[in-house]
């Protein structure tokens, strides 16, 4: 909202006549509203003015609604307004593209007008719902100040998630961090975090992002959605200057698909069954220091056999070399190609063997976590 | 109930506006504007047509119809939808007598307006 407490919308439609009918109903309703007729109008406005939520017409000359939100989920100051698409009847794909790229809902023209106040008001509420509970996480989580053990998940404790984990802290207080969710019947998240510097691992922050992805994964948020509100607790509660790299896998066996996130952190490598090993290459913000974040998401179909491998960057760095990590990827992706032969659960430590032998000897944390699907 | 606004078609602009929850003097605002742009959509549909240019017929004829259905002139929308179907079968033939038609429909329509 800004700071006349009205709520902002923006409206996106190349016709004049459902513009102002639209800006008309909107502003009767008390909403403050800004308008826009083309794809390029529609950018800077939202980046200038960051209304609550955009009205965005499909159907338009040039840029269509479809290539406007792609650049909107593009860019983190815009990525996270909620986009409800206006579209005409007879364009059922567009709807369900629609959603794939973004849009929180869509009203089908001819549009009237009560309709229309309902979407924005359920959308604006779920808004500030969302808000409101990033918010409350952040104030209990700053009441933690107690060293509170984050217990580390082994395969054994979650046989079920087919995993393998091979872990080393430098410190006595503690490493990197990563979990494994059991978010319902067949669907798995699989997190990993680097945090910067070694003086920030005190045991509650890991006790704390343990509780945020507890909190912030279920399936109704898409895994990159879970993870911009976990960056915006942490933005909250990080000492100033701390940040997390970090990758976050969502699984659902029985759909057969694995949904890839990354926040600024190494590549997360892919192994199918039946194909050689690759690198999912994404951009991404790191978590804790910005509001404005975009993360990377891709979506892979995976099947029975297919494995990924999360790591931390210790697997690649190595000071005493003075390698950066992206020259060691080639190395990471032969040697979990190379282990496809040994079992998931001691395949993470066959990799590390491979690629550090003199591993007791690591410079920094070295954390693997495979997932065989 | 006398003095109501009325066109040829039996519209009540009062009733209109009710439906869509505005007051009259909005709904007349946006009725101006759209025969103002209508008329110029309606126009270069017939520049379009003297270019044989059918695609474009196909973007003004779904334009109108989407404007029109929104405002309420389901008539005018109707005919629009036909249109569009015509350009989308390169019948530009039909689309001459049309786009005559739909000038005669804004034309009642902005009589009720002025009225």
């Amino acid at each position: 909202m800004d700071s006349d407490h009205r709520f902002s919308i923006l409206v996106v439609d190349d016709s004049p006549v459902n513009l102002k009918l639209l800006e008309t109903t909107l502003a009767k309703d008390g909403y403050r509203v800004l308008t826009a007729s083309d794809g390029s109008a529609a950018r800077n406005a939202a980046l200038n003015e960051r209304p609550d939520l955009i009205l965005l017409d499909i159907r338009m000359p040039g840029e269509d609604g479809f290539d406007v939100i792609k650049s909107l989920k593009r860019n983190s100051g815009t990525a996270s307004i909620p986009v409800i698409f206006l579209t005409g009847v007879s364009e059922i794909d567009a709807k369900l593209s629609g959603f794939e790229l973004g849009a929180v809902d869509y009203i089908t023209k001819p549009f009237h007008p009560r309709e229309v106040l309902a979407r924005v008001r359920l959308h604006l509420k779920l808004s500030i719902a969302t808000n409101s509970m990033i918010a409350s996480q952040a104030e209990k989580l700053k009441q933690i100040t107690e060293a509170q053990v984050a217990l580390l998940t082994t395969p054994d404790m979650q046989p079920e998630a087919h995993f393998g984990i091979y872990y080393h802290a430098l410190h006595e207080a503690g490493g990197d961090f990563y979990d494994v969710l059991s978010i319902s019947q067949g669907i798995f998240g699989y997190f990993l975090a680097d945090f910067s510097g070694h003086d920030i691992k005190t045991s509650y922050l890991t006790a704390s992002v343990k509780a945020l992805l507890r909190q912030n994964t279920s399936p109704v948020y898409q895994p990159f959605e879970s993870m911009k509100m976990i960056n915006d607790v942490l933005a909250e509660i990080l000492p100033e200057g701390k940040y997390l790299t970090a990758c976050y896998a969502r699984l659902n066996r029985k759909a057969r698909q694995m949904i890839l996130v990354n926040a600024g952190h190494p590549p997360m490598v892919y192994v199918p069954r039946l194909g050689n090993a690759e690198l999912i290459e994404m951009e991404g913000d790191v978590l804790g220091i910005f509001k404005d974040v975009y993360f990377g998401q891709r979506q892979v179909e995976v099947a029975a056999g297919d494995r990924f491998f999360l790591y931390s960057d210790g697997l690649v760095e190595s000071t005493l070399e003075r390698s950066v990590w992206a020259k060691k990827l080639d190395t990471v992706l032969a040697a979990c190609n190379d282990a496809r032969q040994t079992p998931i659960e001691e395949a993470p430590k066959k990799i590390v063997q491979m690629l550090k032998p003199e591993a007791i000897h690591a410079e920094d944390d070295v954390v693997v976590l495979g997932v065989e699907i | 109930m006398e003095n109501l606004p009325e066109g040829g078609n039996g519209m009540h602009f009062q009733e209109m506006a009710d439906n869509l929850g505005l007051e009259l003097d909005e709904f007349n605002a946006l009725v101006a504007l759209f025969i103002e742009t209508s008329r110029k959509d309606i126009n270069q549909m017939t520049t379009a047509l003297e270019h044989a240019d059918a695609d474009r017929m196909v973007e003004l004829a779904h334009s109108l119809k989407g404007s029109a259905g929104n405002l309420g002139f389901v008539s005018i929308s109707a005919e629009a939808k036909q249109l569009e179907i015509n350009a989308r079968n390169n019948n530009l033939k039909d689309t001459v007598e049309q786009i005559r038609i739909l000038h005669e429909k804004l034309d009642s329509i902005e009589q009720v307006l002025c009225d």
